[in-house]
């Protein structure tokens, strides 16, 4: 047997409808005795009134500065240079890349030792430009 | 010469290369893909694995009468599998879910629940589908509980209504869990305006722990008195939130939410993969159930997501509709889908948490309904 | 780590002594060496990291990118935002040291207790909502330019 007629004679509608709405009569119920705990907590603490809702507010932590690393004259020159070939605003990985195949040592400790000293800046937009004199 | 050859013969008679069929090669390719999609796509790798693994051990060919498949009385994986037959290795997993759940955000905004209801409509429609393409009652509501989108509920009431279908309706329960990312979006999206998907929840309020020792009791008392044969499921699952909220019981909590659940997944999963043997598992009513497996899950998603617009009507702080679709009981993946789909329109909006709500009100949902349609078919 | 230091983290400064257990059960200190990759772009996203010590990078396809240097900082939060793969491939400018956390165990953490998951959330966004923005901007303009 099939289609509609099967349904009506195994009498899915109505297991269907009654389920669903006992179903949703169980968790309607539920739902309705959940919102009274705050109440019957509070009546069984014995003061009869819920207690407010706590916000908690976050507390700032200070911004610490960057150590800087003094001897870096040599790199500021070098960068200076592939920076002025690449073109303002670069990308800073492209110019990671660039220096490895230079062969210039620790480009990436000395990319960061740039922008401990503020010699390297971000644009906001994902990009750097050269701030230093 | 004539004995040794006669010996080989035998010896070949009974492996698995003479007895094998193109259905064991085809389960053992579903098995392989169950893996893959575990292993290397992380596709709930907790199931997918273990049930995948199953596959390959059910359908590699073996002499029937040695003791050794899936359905022969004195198997190893038959006295495993005991536990999925007789419905006692979903309870056990419920008590884990129970005891690594926080009901909290449900109890902060009771309404929500609501959705977890709605969604079960998926349950009750596929079951309609089922008889429509004429499967007997019993088989229509074991099939029709694959929308609840809960894997241990599905197989409880297969074993008890249509313990043939066990490993199909399993296998497409958890396939279609594993895609929920796939299958809610699409759906989400078309019955939501940029407007409401753009809905911001208010911060909900706290709830003390004395309100969370005290809705297990409740919610198993009131929900057990109005279904009596969701004892099993929702027993378990409100005694492990009991366990875990108290406090006292930690220990007990902590060893049902890792140890107990784990092992029990492991058997469980394991001997569901066995059961899919391609003789019982590749015929035309596993193609019915997979296809109804997915429109259960597309029903529910609808559903949620329509009765959350149509609470909206009622409400003046509205809620946003995407959380209906979390009301599909796949905890909490169908909550990410929820957060996933939010934070496409605005990177600010965080529903994952109210999507916790009517995510796990599903689960008691569709514990209920498995209830129901028990008893309706006893 | 210790569980005191992982307290004084802006991510779980909030955090009641109970919770903060839980998260440090989930945590795992690792050391990273100059030039070493935390993730790959398009990889799955399985980890988050925060950044204990060290200065990191975070780049893009396009050659875009931002930098980390306090401690405190967050980076890989693709396991808990879309689209659940790394949009961006971090690599240490310097040696350090990260927090790195399991996706998968922090879902399961913010299953168990929802006001964890919170506070936890609220201030994973907090720290990169900006960031977010700027990398799914990112990831739409790559899918765009392939479709």
């Amino acid at each position: 047997m099939y289609g509609f007629e099967a349904i009506a004679y195994h009498n899915g509608w109505a297991i269907s409808f009654i389920g669903i709405m006992i179903v949703f009569t169980g968790l309607l119920t539920l739902s309705m005795v959940i919102r009274l705990f705050p109440k019957i907590i509070a009546m069984i603490e014995g003061n009869g009134e819920p207690k407010p809702e706590k916000k908690q507010t976050p507390k700032k932590t200070p911004s610490k500065k960057l150590a800087l690393d003094s001897n870096i004259k040599e790199a500021v020159r070098q960068y200076r240079y592939l920076i002025s070939w690449m073109g303002e605003p670069f990308s800073l990985p492209r110019l990671i890349e660039l220096s490895e195949k230079r062969g210039l040592s620790r480009p990436y400790y000395t990319v960061s030792q740039l922008l401990h000293a503020n010699i390297i800046k971000p644009d906001g937009k994902g990009l750097f430009f050269w701030h230093a004199e | 010469m004539d004995d040794i050859l006669k010996l080989f013969a035998n010896f070949w008679s009974n492996t698995g290369f003479a007895l094998a069929d193109y259905r064991y090669i085809i389960m053992i390719a579903v098995g392989l893909v169950f893996i893959y999609l575990g292993i290397a796509k992380h596709y709930e790798p907790l199931l997918l694995v273990p049930i995948g693994f199953g596959i390959l051990m059910g359908n590699i060919p073996v002499f029937k009468g040695l003791g050794l498949a899936i359905y022969e009385d004195n198997s190893v994986l038959h006295y495993l599998y005991w536990g999925v037959k007789s419905g006692v290795y979903p309870p056990l997993i419920f008590l884990g879910i129970g005891a690594m759940t926080d009901f909290s955000t449900m109890l902060a905004r009771p309404t929500l629940m609501l959705l977890g209801a709605a969604a079960q409509m998926g349950v009750f429609l596929t079951f309609l589908g089922a008889l429509f393409l004429g499967f007997p009652p019993n088989e229509a509501a074991s099939i029709g509980i694959i929308g609840g989108a809960d894997g241990p509920t599905a197989i409880f009431l297969s074993a008890k209504l249509a313990p043939s279908l066990i490993g199909p309706i399993a296998i497409a329960a958890y396939s279609y869990m594993a895609l929920v990312p796939v299958i809610q979006p699409p759906i989400m999206k078309l019955l939501t305006t940029r407007e409401e998907r753009l809905i911001k929840m208010h911060e909900a309020r706290d709830v003390s722990k004395l309100e969370k020792i005290i809705f297990p009791i409740v919610g198993f008392l009131l929900c057990c008195f109005l279904a009596p044969a969701a004892l099993p499921l929702l027993g378990m699952l409100f005694f492990g939130n009991l366990l875990k909220e108290c406090v006292v019981a930690e220990r007990l909590a902590q060893t049902a939410r890792t140890a107990i659940i784990d092992a029990v997944t492991i058997l469980l999963g394991i001997t569901v993969g066995a059961s899919t043997q391609g003789d019982v598992f590749l015929t035309p009513s596993s193609v019915g159930i997979f296809f109804l497996g997915a429109v259960s899950f597309g029903i529910a998603t609808a559903s949620g997501v329509l009765f959350a617009k149509i609470i909206n009507l009622f409400l003046k702080v509205k809620i946003n509709p995407l959380l209906g679709a979390a009301g599909v009981s796949a905890v909490p993946d169908s909550a990410r889908v929820v957060q996933v789909v939010g934070q496409e329109e605005d990177p600010s909006n965080f529903l994952l948490m109210h999507a916790m709500a009517p995510n796990v009100s599903g689960v008691i949902g569709s514990a209920i309904a498995a209830g129901v349609l028990w008893s309706f078919m006893n | 780590m210790t569980l005191e230091e992982l307290q004084q983290l802006d991510l779980f400064e909030e955090l009641s002594d109970s919770e903060a257990a839980k998260v440090h059960a989930i945590s795992e200190t690792s050391s990273v060496n100059e030039g070493e990759k935390l993730f790959e772009m398009g990889n799955p996203a399985h980890t988050f990291f925060v950044i204990l010590s060290g200065d990191f990078l975070v780049f893009f396809s396009d050659g875009t990118a931002y930098t980390l240097h306090q401690r405190g900082e967050i980076t890989g939060w693709s396991t808990v935002v879309r689209p659940y793969q790394y949009t961006g491939t971090a690599v240490a400018l310097t040696s350090g040291e990260v927090l790195a956390f399991d996706g998968r165990e922090l879902l399961r953490l913010v299953q168990e207790d929802s006001t964890l998951g919170d506070k936890i959330m609220g201030k994973v966004y907090a720290n990169v909502g900006e960031r977010i923005a700027f990398a799914q901007s990112r990831t739409n303009d790559e899918m765009n330019s392939v479709g």
